[in-house]
């Protein structure tokens, strides 16, 4: 399958909630294609919203210099897939995991239209790659932290997306959960798809990442974990002062 | 006191109408934790209500649903202008409108409404359950003695269930996690404003029949009783209806043998004894689910 074409490039865009202050400020960068992306950033610094604004998700987002494989989201929304935050949905919602690794195929089954059997054996591949197909037809209510946000990324996976746009992928999960999404996203980078993620640990953000966008409000800086991360940037980002001077050297 | 063909027959019937219209859409408002919404409705659809009686003069159907329909979107509307103006939360917002509108529809009533003899608070409030008799004349077809009420409700049942079957992954998707929804592009913008036109119309359509104190009953009680106990969204409506239906019942007999049972001079009034039985209900279904949950976690 051909996946040409720079899978997200923003061109200074802004986004906020309508209250006079923009969150989001002129933000700039390209992801590269079939690469691991981590956005990372202090808390507050509008990841989510960033995330959010791109997609179309929020009233007061301009999407002008919005791009997603060099055409407007609405032109190939089936190639992009958003993982919210788990802690933005409702866990007491009636559903199995099956039914919610489903939801990801809702604009494939159209309006109208029953999940049905096909569908289903899809969903139940999406929940086999991240190891949940023994418990698809428990309630997602009772399933753990680590399993819930497995089953939101099977939903992601199961929908054939060429960018995933996760919000904080591996929060509040054990360390093998963290594994397995890792080892995941990597198997589904080497087959061409790329991903963009809201990190928030950088100490291990090398073992998952190919590249990364410093964030606060706006760019701080954006490339291979190396350059993005140098020590002169992260003291910028995160406002911890000036870097000691051998740091620079 | 037996039940009455003539009497009780039309208000069940009307009653199991107006549960399926409001009672099925209801459930997707708890889900989407917008029980709040319903209330709001209910409340601001009241001067749309009146302003179709003061204009058309009579209580026809067409008008009062026009007015209280056009009054429902404009609650809608000035519920998310003003949250977008104020960044005040969802419920604050929805609290401020609901309240001004059913303000100005009281002060329209007492003003303009106490003038005319079969519109007054009374009824808004209560509905007209024990007035829906079924009168066939001699020299007409049986359907001319149904109640008006009661066809309309049944077409507003028909349509609201009809929309919730035809669009339930929709709904429920929407209702579980709206930017996934908004993003896949299977919740476009006439959808949620169908659901919205459909809520209003359901309550408008209950107005006459059960009241504005039952339509908010009938709104978010049932789900309320069944969402503890469901695994998914469809079983979660069934069980809604089932246990609604069934509640509503009770309290329609509770308020018709009030005398025998409580000694009352006179019957209860039926819509304020089935939305008391349904309130009852729901924190009988959530601490009988805590129990439950309890005893599974013992063993």
């Amino acid at each position: 399958m051909s996946r040409q074409g720079c899978p997200l490039e923003l061109e200074r865009f802004s986004a906020g909630y309508g209250n006079g202050d923009c969150v989001v400020r002129d933000a700039s960068f390209a992801l590269r294609s079939g690469c691991m992306t981590a956005l990372v950033g202090p808390n507050g610094a509008g990841k989510s919203t960033l995330l959010k604004g791109a997609l179309g998700l929020l009233p007061h987002a301009n999407t002008a210099g919005v791009r997603f494989f060099g055409q407007p989201l609405d032109k190939v929304r089936a190639r992009v897939a958003y993982l919210p935050q788990r802690a933005d949905i409702d866990w007491t919602f009636p559903a199995s995991a099956l039914d919610v690794a489903a939801m990801g195929l809702y604009r494939k089954i159209g309006f109208f239209h029953r999940v049905r059997g096909k569908w289903k054996s899809e969903a139940r591949r999406a929940l086999a790659m991240v190891g949940m197909e023994s418990l698809d037809d428990m309630p997602i209510g009772e399933l753990s932290g680590g399993q819930q946000q497995r089953v939101l990324l099977a939903r992601s996976l199961v929908q054939g997306a060429d960018l995933l746009m996760l919000d904080e992928p591996f929060v509040n999960v054990d360390f093998a959960t963290e594994e397995r999404l890792g080892a995941v996203l990597r198997d589904a980078c080497r087959s061409g798809m790329s991903v963009l993620a809201v990190h928030h640990d950088l100490g291990d953000v090398r073992r998952y990442f190919d590249d990364a966008v410093l964030f606060d409000g706006t760019v701080v800086a954006h490339g291979s974990i190396d350059v993005a991360l140098a020590d002169a940037n992260l003291h910028e980002a995160f406002r911890l002062g000036p870097p000691p001077e051998d740091s620079i050297a | 006191m037996m039940p009455s063909l003539a009497v009780d027959v039309p208000a069940v019937i009307a009653l199991m109408l107006a549960l399926v219209a409001c009672g099925t859409l209801g459930n997707f408002l708890v889900l989407r934790k917008e029980a709040m919404t319903a209330d709001a409705i209910a409340h601001a659809v009241l001067p749309g209500l009146v302003a179709g009686f003061l204009v058309s003069g009579s209580r026809s159907i067409t008008a009062m649903f026009v007015g209280a329909a056009c009054a429902g979107v404009i609650s809608i509307l000035l519920s998310n202008w003003s949250r977008r103006a104020t960044q005040l939360e969802p419920g604050a917002t929805l609290g401020i409108v609901f309240t001004g509108l059913f303000a100005l529809g009281v002060i329209l009533l007492e003003t303009q409404g106490a003038r005319q003899v079969d519109l007054d608070a009374e009824c808004v409030l209560f509905g007209s359950l024990e007035t829906l008799f079924y009168v066939p004349a001699s020299d007409a077809s049986w359907y001319e003695g149904v109640p008006r009420a009661i066809w309309t409700l049944a077409v507003i049942a028909f349509l609201t269930s009809s929309f919730a079957v035809l669009f339930m992954k929709e709904l429920a998707l929407l209702a579980f996690d709206p930017n996934a929804a908004r993003h896949l592009g299977v919740a476009p913008r006439w959808l949620e404003r169908a659901f919205l036109v459909l809520v209003s119309a359901s309550i408008v359509a209950s107005f006459e029949a059960v009241g504005s104190v039952l339509v908010i009953g009938i709104l978010a009680c049932p789900a309320l009783i069944a969402a503890p106990h469901a695994r998914t969204v469809a079983g979660q409506i069934t069980l809604s209806l089932l246990l609604g239906l069934a509640l509503s019942i009770l309290g329609y007999s509770l308020a018709a043998f009030a005398p025998r049972l409580f000694h009352t001079p006179s019957a209860l009034n039926s819509a304020g004894m089935i939305a008391l039985v349904l309130a009852l209900a729901v924190p009988l279904s959530h601490a009988l689910h805590r129990r439950r949950q309890r005893k599974s976690n013992a063993i």
